[in-house]
């Protein structure tokens, strides 16, 4: 349904003498303009992006299979398993990765932080995905394929982008072949 | 309430925003299950040397504490695997009860139990958990290098940030805050004499000079543009007593001007950028001009800049090899950059909400010879963590005189998939 814009329009400010008004609205504004100021200089720092990193696990599942690609669920602890954030810096991280023309695969990074406040559904969802999978080493890395079947495990491998996705792609391509025999 | 310069109030709201924004870092960082192991640990060690009650009740109860502490940090055990865990902390934690209120011989029999129990519960852990990060340390343009000690990279000889999680003491937000004092507001083409004052922003006293680190000949840098972008200056103030520092420009436009203090806080070792405006009554006069082009060519005095990359699109997050080549008015190479701040050049992007600086140097390490030339091209390498488009200004110096072409770049989103 197209929305109506119209409606803004008819919005009428109360009449204050325009003396004051323009003189209140200039202190607000400029208040308002330092206020958002202060904010950007203070979080932008915080601030960091993260294409790849998306805890919402049934989205990553739903869009396996609609794409049809095979989906790599990272079970990783960054701030506090030192394979898992060489794992996170050289390869999740690394643009290359993000390029999709590249590599015909999905990423979920499920997170299990020592050190940050994660909202409780993730907290639950990660736990039950890791006891699922029985996952006991970090980092783990499961392949699984476009329907959600396992297909091979990865942990760290040295090597950047192109070592990890060499092996990941071997255990694609390995499935692959079983399932045509 | 409308004094063009309210400098007090404008400094009153970021302190507060900046507050607010630093609080959770003061606050008490959480314990890692490696700071909690290595505590017990050394807590288990000594139970069995211990005689006197109220040392073993005192050392008793902190061990309860650590163990609950544990429990509640372990979130990489599942399964069946965190079903042993806690039944084991819960015999350990008995244990330790039992060799807290029982004599001698039934004491030593508890304190070896949970010794026993100790070491099998350390077994459930990944091997990772119960190991401490070291500090770390990572380049700005090639984040996958890491390194346990601060220094330059080894790739392109810029210095080395900490990678904060395994460092949790140093602080990613400024420590120090920065305000302009000034005469009178800006006149274009006029030169204007300013200071600026440097506080540290928990006690508010005032920044010495050796209070400051040294990158790139010079402890502090003053990077001044104004709103559109256009007009930036480079700037190194002298001390002037009490925390401010005296510098002067010329400004070319009737704009705003902001001022970005690029400083090293010995305190941190973590370059940071303070912020200041320069008061002025011309503020959000002007705005950046929306959609402008992308430039990779400037012309100043006949000597033609010309900014190169090695991939035709430059993507947010990815590290890009660039190259500078100056070509002098006669259209030959230009041989004679000379040496600024230790290098032959350097670079200073402003982002389009007039808020992120990057500050880039030219691979390789500090030029220490004063007299050196290079030319004509300037490899240097390109990275930002946002999208948009930067108003990239070069530095460099051509018997003795200083240029500062200007470039416009777009940093592009990376590829994503299409949304469910």
């Amino acid at each position: 349904m197209p929305r109506r814009y119209a409606e803004t329009r008819n919005i009428v400010f109360p009449e204050i003498p325009s003396l004051i008004y323009s003189l209140l609205m200039r202190s607000m504004l400029r208040e308002f303009c330092i206020f958002c100021l202060g904010a950007v200089i203070s979080i932008q720092p915080v601030l960091s992006c993260d294409v790849s990193d998306d805890t919402n696990f049934p989205r990553s599942a739903a869009l396996a299979k609609s794409t049809n690609r095979p989906l790599l669920l990272a079970f990783i602890g960054t701030d506090w398993s030192i394979s898992s954030l060489k794992l996170d810096r050289e390869v999740f991280d690394q643009a290359e990765f993000a390029d999709d023309s590249k590599y015909n695969f999905l990423l979920c990074k499920l997170q299990f932080y020592q050190t940050q406040e994660r909202s409780p559904e993730t907290i639950r969802q990660n736990e039950e995905l890791a006891t699922q999978y029985n996952v006991q080493e970090f980092p783990t890395v499961v392949v699984l394929s476009p329907d959600g079947r396992e297909i091979g495990r990865l942990g760290y491998i040295p090597g950047g982008v192109k070592a990890f996705a060499a092996a990941a792609n071997a255990i694609i391509a390995k499935s692959r072949q079983q399932e045509q025999h | 309430m409308l004094r063009p310069n309210s400098l007090r109030h404008q400094l009153g709201w970021l302190l507060l925003l900046v507050y607010i924004t630093l609080r959770p870092c003061y606050a008490q960082a959480q314990q890692t299950v490696a700071q909690l192991a290595g505590k017990i640990d050394s807590e288990l060690a000594a139970i069995l040397s211990m005689s006197s009650s109220t040392k073993k009740q005192q050392l008793s109860a902190s061990l309860l504490q650590q163990l609950t502490k544990l429990k509640e940090q372990s979130i990489m055990v599942f399964g069946a695997r965190r079903e042993q865990l806690e039944e084991k902390l819960q015999q350990l934690i008995q244990s330790c009860e039992e060799w807290q209120s029982r004599s001698s011989d039934e004491a030593r029999a508890a304190a070896e139990r949970a010794q026993k129990l100790w070491s099998e519960i350390k077994s459930l852990y990944p091997k990772e958990a119960l190991q401490l990060l070291p500090p770390l340390w990572s380049c700005p343009m090639h984040q996958e290098l890491m390194k346990t000690a601060a220094g330059n990279c080894p790739i392109c000889g810029m210095p080395l940030e900490p990678i904060y999680i395994s460092q949790p003491q140093l602080t990613e937000s400024p420590i120090i805050g920065a305000e302009i004092l000034a005469d009178g507001p800006l006149e274009v083409g006029k030169r204007a004499d300013l200071r600026i004052r440097l506080f540290f922003f928990d006690k508010s006293q005032p920044v010495a000079l050796s209070d400051l680190e040294e990158t790139y000949t010079r402890k502090i840098h003053l990077l001044i543009s104004d709103i559109t972008e256009t007009d930036y200056h480079h700037e190194h103030p002298e001390p002037a007593g009490d925390g401010e520092y005296a510098f002067s420009f010329t400004p070319q436009r009737p704009d705003a001007y902001r001022v970005w203090a690029d400083l090293r806080p010995v305190r941190t070792h973590v370059q940071q950028y303070s912020v200041a405006n320069i008061p002025s009554s011309a503020w959000r006069q002007a705005k950046l001009p929306e959609n402008e082009a992308e430039n990779r060519r400037a012309e100043i005095d006949g000597y033609k800049f010309e900014l190169s990359f090695e991939k035709d699109v430059i993507h947010e997050r990815d590290t890009v090899a660039g190259k500078l080549r100056v070509t002098e008015p006669d259209g030959q190479p230009c041989k004679k950059l000379g040496v600024v701040m230790g290098a032959f050049g350097h670079f200073v992007g402003f982002g389009d909400e007039f808020v992120t600086v990057l500050h880039l140097h030219p691979t390789g390490p500090p030029i220490t010879d004063p007299e050196a030339r290079s030319g004509p091209e300037l490899p240097f390498y390109f990275r930002s963590n946002k999208t948009g488009l930067f108003r990239l200004f070069a530095q460099v110096k051509i018997e003795g005189k200083d240029f500062f072409p200007r470039f416009v770049l777009r940093v592009q989103p990376l590829q994503r998939l299409p949304s469910l």
